[in-house]
């Protein structure tokens, strides 16, 4: 007996050891919020993920500098964009003034004669160059004549001009002292792209912590403040919130726990060693998720909590049973059957969860599950061996009580159930059951996305909701595909429909195009003489066209402007976050390889142009309206969900009915259960809010909670003589559950919120349900 | 307004320097102010001289509207930090802060018709020479924006009537204004 105790022991510390020596090499912690985000199974979903993820929106980052005065603030901006852009940690800075640099405005006039989607044979024929030079005579003598000047000798047509206007964003924020500002003036706007991706929370911590040391540089010791935002800032936030959070809520449930096991064993050695279980089964289930998905997850880890309140309850569903003077071991063959059950049947609750689509949930379920039969297994092998007897006190309070009189006649106790499930559902009936708004799936609080979005509407960069997405097994294919939408487009544009698109192919056009317009560009001595008629009578110097015939002969036999070119400056970074290559094409439309996003600004007529997109009756052109795609996603998994528990509680039956021999009697024990979840999702439907994929996998955990009630419950009913020491139980381990729970409840991550909400909840509903319908007896 | 005028015309002239804070003065007494004039355009490409003619309307504090009447129609109207430009073509508007050389000449003559020193200041180098019956305000842009295209404003006035605006650009062109002071202020 000694001896096994001792080397149980050492057994226990060399596992722990080297869980702990794991953890230091190998152990990698994650908080890419986007595995709490359905995975894609289509190319279109892959598509959303990967905007999501590292999309050019991801990367994208919103500063808004105020409470200074305005000039301070532009000449902040200036120099921040200055300090910034030579920074490695971002690809590109604005702030408004010069959107388009002078690299980005020599590489569009070089190739302009490629670029321009006006260059065509009857471009440059003697009528379109007279209306042309008219044109520039005018523009001359009038007041943007400045601006006419310099490009007047070598492109009289105004091509680079008509690719500036076509590339400008739609909408821009207004302007103070050359710097983009709020509308109301008082704060000034800047936007930079990172260099690291939306998901790279390492990456976007550093760009955010050069960001922040440049603004304190800049500041001095000035009034001004600065607010930023970003998925990659918002998920940096998370993390800390996260970590934050999880380390005080962890405190505060241990120190709960700790309190209430205090009381009831009186004994320091027996509360820690309660506490071992629940301490081994969070190592060994960090173990399994980092073995099995490689990192785990801050929010899974934040799930550590609950973990330990759940296991904290199998000590004490053995030591709270001990008769007077039985061992632990004596009371664990007691009590093996109900123990064993209720220890199954929780592992059971989780194992639904390792299905799920999201890594996260996944992750959630295995650390439940191998946390659960981890704790469970050294409670029930491993404690017996540790705890002798002799160290339990249990209050004699608790000893000298009377048997509970818990007698209510039938009638009463069904017309009590009735009534209030008849009132929960009266209540809940006319709301509405789900939500599958992605959104609410965020971890972050609602102040962090609150900011964001006034951020992006200063800066008129609305968050992208509607795109157009074009496919094809080729870069060319995509970028004529590309090519022939414009018109349509436009159309919309004119129409009203939306407001205004960027187009990969306005800045790189497909080969073909740039080849077209290049053999439409009349010769050298064609061109001379189509001029010379063109300005007759006009008071244009002679000669001062001779950069223009010049640069038309290069353009002739120019190299095509390629993606490569634009490589490092903000063309390319544009071009490149609008075309994609997508390398997973194994996917459903014909292995298109690569693809185009038409984001699409102003959307005012959704369906119109749903419409327009489906008689376009191109499988290569698809409308995506993000946020019905990703509700779409969440309702699917919501549905995959709500199998997975469902065949969690048919497992549990299973569990149950093997373990009691008799399925009449696993029926009997589920019924309040079930009853408790209906009861709680309706108080939440009708208090709270819709039910999200989150409320279900915590009503999940409910189901694994009650049966351990029920079964103490019925326990108690059955065997007449333990009633005190069951309730004791019952009590006890209601009341950790309770403050783990709880406690979570008080987070600010929705996540963590929403589950802490609804067990504690169900938790209540549990103990009420059971004790009426299991335990309680007609009067006799 | 036209007390304090005459009290200033009646001052001893020679006894100190006409300084700007004196200039700024007396144009920020006006409130509106319309003129006619006539623009005379010098440039390097073309072989004669843009000649236009119209009126120049100043509402304070920084509306701007010039009226050109031939040898095209245009209108030019600057609200704050929007400069309109209609033509036969149709409109156009042109965020003063993104165009340097529409800016150049906004910025220098809109702060002398405000009497803003601080923003002239912060905008230009100058130098004022002459008397207040006859001035010549010379603005030097400071921005390397506008001045790699406007090398030089000359403005001149008599007392707080604008007469004349010269802008020289870098490139060698030049644009005179002169103002024929039909309306006078009000």
């Amino acid at each position: 007996m000694k001896s096994a105790r001792y080397w149980t022991m050492a057994g226990w510390a060399v596992l722990v050891a080297a869980a702990l020596a794991w953890f230091a090499v190998a152990l990698e912690i994650d908080s890419d919020f986007s595995a709490f985000l359905p995975g894609g199974q289509t190319q279109t979903q892959r598509i959303l993920n990967r905007e999501l993820r590292d999309g050019a929106t991801s990367r994208l980052l919103l500063i808004e500098l105020a409470h200074e005065d305005p000039i301070r603030l532009a000449s902040m901006s200036r120099s921040m964009v200055r300090t910034l852009m030579a920074n490695p940690e971002f690809r590109f800075v604005a702030n408004g003034e010069g959107a388009i640099g002078a690299v980005e405005l020599a590489l569009i006039e070089r190739h302009r004669y490629q670029l321009s989607d006006r260059v065509d044979a009857a471009h440059f024929d003697e009528d379109a160059l007279r209306a042309a030079l008219e044109e520039r005579l005018e523009g001359l003598a009038g007041g943007g004549g400045a601006l006419e000047k310099r490009w007047l000798p070598n492109d009289p047509t105004g091509e680079t001009l008509h690719i500036l206007a076509q590339l400008a964003p739609t909408m821009q924020p207004r302007r103070v002292d050359g710097v983009w500002f709020a509308r109301n003036g008082e704060a000034a706007l800047l936007i930079a792209q990172t260099r690291a991706p939306g998901w790279d929370v390492e990456g976007q911590q550093r760009a955010i912590a050069a960001l922040e040391r440049t603004f304190g540089a800049e500041r001095k010791d000035g009034a001004a403040q600065m607010r930023y935002s970003s998925p990659g800032a918002m998920a940096v936030a998370s993390r800390t919130l996260i970590a934050a959070d999880a380390t005080r809520l962890s405190i505060a449930s241990i120190v709960l726990i700790l309190g209430i096991l205090l009381w009831v064993y009186r004994s320091m050695p027996v509360v820690l060693l309660c506490f071992l279980p629940a301490a081994t089964g969070l190592i060994a289930g960090i173990v399994a998720v980092s073995a099995w998905f490689g990192t785990v997850q801050g929010i899974t880890l934040g799930f550590g909590a609950t973990l330990l309140g759940e296991a904290v309850d199998y000590p004490s569903f053995l030591l709270t049973q001990l008769r007077l003077n039985e061992s632990v071991s004596d009371a664990r063959t007691r009590l093996g059957p109900t123990l064993r059950m209720a220890i199954l049947t929780t592992a059971c609750g989780s194992l639904a969860l390792l299905f799920a689509d999201l890594p996260g949930l996944a992750q959630l379920g295995m650390l439940t599950m191998v946390g659960i039969l981890t704790a469970g297994a050294m409670t029930y092998w491993v404690l017996p061996l540790w705890i002798p007897a002799s160290m339990i006190r249990v209050p004699e309070l608790l000893h000298r009580t009377r048997p509970p009189d818990f007698s209510i006649g039938a009638g009463k106790r069904w017309g009590f159930v009735v009534a209030l499930a008849m009132l929960v559902a009266a209540l809940s009936w006319n709301r509405p059951w789900f939500d599958d708004d992605v959104a609410n799936m965020n971890p972050l609080p609602a102040a962090l996305k609150d900011r964001d979005r006034e951020l992006r509407e200063a800066l008129g960069a609305p968050d992208v909701r509607y795109l157009l997405v074009v496919s094809g097994p080729t870069q060319e294919d995509v970028l004529q595909r590309a090519e022939d939408l414009r018109p349509e487009l436009q159309r919309w544009v004119a129409s009203g429909a939306i407001g205004g698109f960027d187009l990969v192919s306005d800045l790189l056009p497909s080969r073909a195009a740039q080849a077209r317009r290049q053999a439409s560009l009349p010769s050298g001595p064609r061109l001379a003489a189509n001029l010379t008629k063109a300005l007759v009578g006009l008071p244009f110097r002679p000669r001062t066209f001779d950069p223009f015939l010049a640069e038309v002969e290069d353009a002739r036999g120019a190299p095509a402007i390629t993606l490569e070119a634009m490589a490092g400056n903000a063309l390319g970074f544009k071009a490149e976050s609008l075309l994609r290559h997508d390398g997973n094409a194994d996917g459903a439309i014909g292995g298109d390889a690569w693809y185009a996003v038409v984001p699409l600004s102003g959307v005012t007529d959704p369906s119109f142009i749903a419409h327009g997109a489906a008689a376009m009756g191109s499988a290569q052109v698809r409308w995506i309206d993000l946020r019905a795609e990703s509700s779409q996603m969440l309702t699917v998994f919501r549905h995959r969900t709500m199998l997975y528990s469902g065949l969690g509680a048919l497992l549990i039956f299973v569990v149950l009915a093997h373990g009691l021999r008799s399925v009449t009697q696993a029926l009997r024990l589920m019924a309040p259960v079930i009853l408790a979840i209906a009861l709680t999702a309706g108080t939440l439907i009708a208090v709270s809010a819709p039910l999200s994929v989150l409320h279900l996998v915590a009503l999940l955990l409910v189901l694994g909670v009650g049966i351990n009630y029920a079964l103490f419950f019925a326990r108690a009913a059955a065997a007449h003589e333990d009633s005190r020491r069951t309730l004791r139980t019952l009590a006890v381990v209601s009341g950790t559950t309770m403050c783990a729970f709880g406690v979570l409840a008080l987070s600010r991550i929705a996540v963590l919120q929403v589950i802490g909400v609804t067990v504690a909840l169900g938790v209540i509903y549990s103990l009420v349900c059971c004790a009426l319908l299991l335990f309680a007896r007609d009067p006799a | 307004m036209l007390f304090p005028m005459l009290v200033l015309m009646a001052l001893p002239i020679a006894a100190h320097a006409f300084d700007l804070a004196e200039l700024m003065a007396l144009m920020g007494r006006v409130e509106t102010s319309r003129v006619a004039f006539e623009e005379t355009k010098h440039v390097s490409t073309l072989t004669a001289p843009i000649v236009r003619r119209g009126t120049l309307r100043y509402v304070r504090p920084d509306r701007l509207e010039m009226h050109v009447e031939t040898p095209f129609f245009e209108r030019m109207d600057i609200a704050g930090n929007m400069l309109t430009i209609e033509t036969r073509r149709g409109i156009r508007q042109i965020d003063l802060a993104g165009e340097p050389g529409p800016a150049a000449w906004v910025a220098g003559i809109r702060a002398t018709l405000a009497g803003d020193r601080p923003a002239l200041a912060r905008h230009f180098a100058y130098e004022l020479r002459g008397q207040a019956a006859r001035w010549t305000l010379t603005l030097l842009p400071l921005d390397p924006a506008l001045s790699g295209v406007i090398q030089r404003i000359a403005i001149e006035g008599a007392q707080a009537q604008l007469t004349r605006i010269e802008v020289d650009e870098r490139m060698g062109d030049r644009t005179v204004l002169i103002v024929q002071p039909a309306n006078g202020t009000q």
